[in-house]
């Protein structure tokens, strides 16, 4: 037997759903109810393969000011840094400039995977269509720049969760990955490969 | 007073020996308890007074105990000096008054006080016998007796060999550098507590008789001009006087030119508690079978001798049934026929070692059969250089597979992965934490040794495994080809679970078309 160890951060603004998306990959349970983190949460879930066990050890830091000094804390040994942020809120992806600063000036371990991943995906598809088409490409902008994966995920509705650590980990193993991209306007956007990424927009 | 005492001190030593305080703490604590009985008489109703303010008498003591020598140097240890304890707790109560108000009780305790010798020079627990006892007995714990060291690793043959087992320059540059300047400190010079003992004798005849009844447990040689000193003393009757031997311990160590003689003279005086001979590289000589008597012997060490042999090998081994350690290291006259009435005649051996360079055709499979069959608890065995073929090594791993702990082949050129590569694959010597696998050229299946390394490794023992240049590349070899094996199954593992599709996550291709 031998044993894979995957520690990863999740970050972003307040009310996103870093700690929905960490319950629902650990538990496969969605409470609908918002409870504020206080501080940082910690869970671990091992996945076990035929004789290799990959544990998983999630931080999931508040989202509010007064929790940023806690930052290094959930990004010091982290393999990958999740930057969330709210499909409905533009605000909250303007934000993960800020995040991402932070983590660049706490945090000294610069060789951390980053993943830009859109929450609440289910809200996003009922919102007009200029909304969703400027959030589509200020996200792949963003993603550009971060040179990061991109995620659209529905916690509520199980769109995408498991792939954005399916997609962590095999980045940080350098391994070769087939699962289909998407990419156009609506469609829940999984780009993984920078090739894809450069052919958008 | 002082006779009766003596004598019932004597008794007392004879009936029980005290248990060796095993901590620092306990030796002085433990006489302490003893002053509480003397310094108090009992049942007086003001009891609470005259009992000895403890912290006082154990910091004096201590004094007393760190500095031997100035306190042999300056005997005018007044009463100031050791202030009695009823005086500092209740000055207005001089010692006579006291004795006025209490008549002191008609033991021969108290009425040590009054010998001059203890009024004048010291306190007066330094004159009981069992505390005196006590304190010698402390100070014999940090006796060092010579002694090989046993390595942790064995030192590399060259540089490349220990670059092979360190794998990392820096570390096996540095063990290679200390391999080369190998400089041993004498024991006897790293503790500065290790002759105290002498300086016991000197304080009065009480200390030195004690101390003198100490020293003759355990006897030790490791100078020829020592052991020419000892024997004229005993041939002159100063030394080992008593009428019955204690002596439990017996060494000479590198004591090449002794002669059989003066250890045939001298066993005479010190056998019947022997429990551990040692005559390390003191080729010449042979213990004299009346050192074997009293059947307590535990340890046998006789490595480098020259006259050892079968015959003398089979009449000890009648006489030493308590046996456990046997060490006939480089006894080249020594062959299957003393290891089988050996193996009978002790069945309690835990460690034996038959190592050797030369004559190796004198141990063979059928010495590893008696052991096998008879020494259960054998847990070391050293081989080095016999010759002992597959079929000898199948033996002990048939019936000694867990008890066995360390094991050195080194030089079994006969064996081959037939025994070796085997045992460890089919789960055998699973408790083996050292093998020593030097210049066995027939070892090429290291894979066994691996796999075996890494699952100890895994449960958080670490697995020594000896070998020369050769094997060790061997090893280094199948590990690398093991770790990149075990790689590329992980990689292929979690490359299918990442690219697996059906994963409970809403399909995309399937709810589009309610989009």
């Amino acid at each position: 037997m031998f044993r894979k160890y995957g520690t990863l951060a999740l970050l972003g603004d307040v009310q996103i759903g870093k700690t929905a998306l960490m319950i629902k990959y650990v538990n496969d349970t969605y409470d609908p109810h918002y409870k504020k983190t206080e501080g940082v949460n910690f869970m671990e879930k091992t996945i076990e393969l035929d004789q290799t066990d990959i544990r998983f050890s999630i931080y999931d830091l508040g989202g509010s000011k007064e929790f940023e000094n806690m930052l290094p804390l959930a990004t010091q040994d982290a393999i990958s840094v999740c930057f969330l942020f709210d499909l409905t809120r533009r605000e909250s992806l303007e934000n993960v400039k800020n995040w991402w600063k932070l983590v660049k000036l706490s945090s000294r371990n610069s060789n951390a995977i980053p993943v830009l991943i859109g929450t609440k995906y289910d809200i996003f598809l009922e919102m007009p269509k200029e909304h969703q088409s400027y959030v589509h490409s200020r996200s792949i902008q963003f993603a550009k720049s971060l040179k990061s994966s991109l995620i659209f995920i529905s916690t509520s509705d199980s769109i995408n969760v498991q792939k954005v650590f399916k997609i962590l980990i095999s980045k940080s193993f350098d391994l070769k990955l087939t699962i289909p991209e998407f990419f156009r306007i609506g469609e829940p956007i999984l780009i993984h490969s920078t090739a894809t990424l450069d052919s958008v927009l | 007073m002082v006779l009766e005492r003596r004598n019932s001190y004597k008794r007392f030593r004879e009936d029980i020996t005290p248990p060796r305080p095993s901590k620092r703490s306990n030796s002085p604590r433990s006489s302490i308890s003893f002053s509480s009985i003397f310094n108090s008489p009992p049942s007086t109703p003001k009891k609470k007074v005259i009992e000895p303010p403890r912290q006082k008498l154990i910091t004096s003591f201590k004094n007393v105990f760190k500095s031997q020598k100035k306190f042999l140097a300056s005997p005018v240890y007044t009463d100031d000096g050791f202030t009695s304890p009823t005086l500092s707790l209740s000055p207005t109560i001089s010692n006579t008054e006291l004795s006025q108000k209490y008549p002191s009780p008609k033991s021969p305790i108290l009425d040590l006080q009054n010998l001059s010798f203890v009024e004048n020079q010291s306190h007066q627990i330094f004159s009981i016998p069992e505390i005196v006892h006590k304190i010698i007995e402390y100070i014999d714990q940090f006796t060092v007796f010579p002694q090989e060291e046993e390595p942790i690793r064995r030192r590399p043959l060259s540089f490349e060999h220990a670059l092979l087992i360190y794998k990392n320059e820096e570390t096996a540059s540095k063990v290679w550098n200390e391999a080369n300047s190998n400089e041993v400190l004498h024991p006897s010079t790293t503790l500065k507590m290790a002759n105290s003992l002498h300086n016991c004798l000197l304080v009065n005849k009480l200390w030195s008789e004690i101390t003198i009844d100490l020293i003759s447990k355990k006897l030790f040689f490791t100078k020829e001009s020592k052991w020419s000193e000892f024997i004229s003393n005993v041939l002159e009757k100063k030394t080992l006087t008593r009428s019955k031997s204690n002596t439990k311990l017996f060494i000479m160590h590198k004591i090449t030119k002794a002669r059989q003689q003066d250890l045939e003279f001298v066993s005479k005086k010190i056998s019947g508690q022997l429990e551990w001979i040692e005559l390390y590289a003191c080729p010449m000589i042979l213990p004299t079978l009346s050192m074997f008597s009293g059947s307590n012997l535990k340890k046998l060490v006789l490595p480098g001798s020259k006259v050892v042999n079968d015959e003398f090998l089979i009449n000890a081994s009648r006489l030493c049934p308590r046996l456990e350690r046997l060490d006939l290291r480089q006894c080249l006259q020594v062959s299957d026929r003393s290891i089988y009435h050996i193996s009978k005649n002790c069945p309690n051996i835990t460690s034996i070692n038959l190592g050797r360079h030369k004559n190796s055709n004198l141990i063979t499979d059928k010495s590893l059969y008696y052991i096998s069959q008879n020494l259960s608890k054998i847990e070391t065995l050293g081989l080095a250089g016999c010759a002992i073929s597959d079929r000898g090594l199948w033996q002990i791993a048939l019936r000694n597979s867990y008890t066995i702990q360390r094991l050195s082949l080194n030089n079994c050129v006969l064996l081959t992965n037939a025994s070796i590569s085997r045992i460890f694959k089919n789960g055998y010597f699973s408790n083996i934490s050292v093998l020593e696998i030097r210049y066995i050229n027939g070892l090429t299946d290291m894979l066994p040794l691996v796999k075996f390394k890494r699952l100890k490794y895994s449960k958080g023992k670490n697995v020594m495994i000896e070998g020369c240049e050769l094997i060790e590349a061997r090893m280094r070899e199948e590990e690398w080809r093991f770790d990149m094996i075990n790689s590329s199954t992980i990689l292929n593992e979690i490359s299918k679970w990442t690219n697996d599709l059906n994963d409970g996550d809403t399909n995309f291709a399937e709810s589009s078309i309610n989009l």
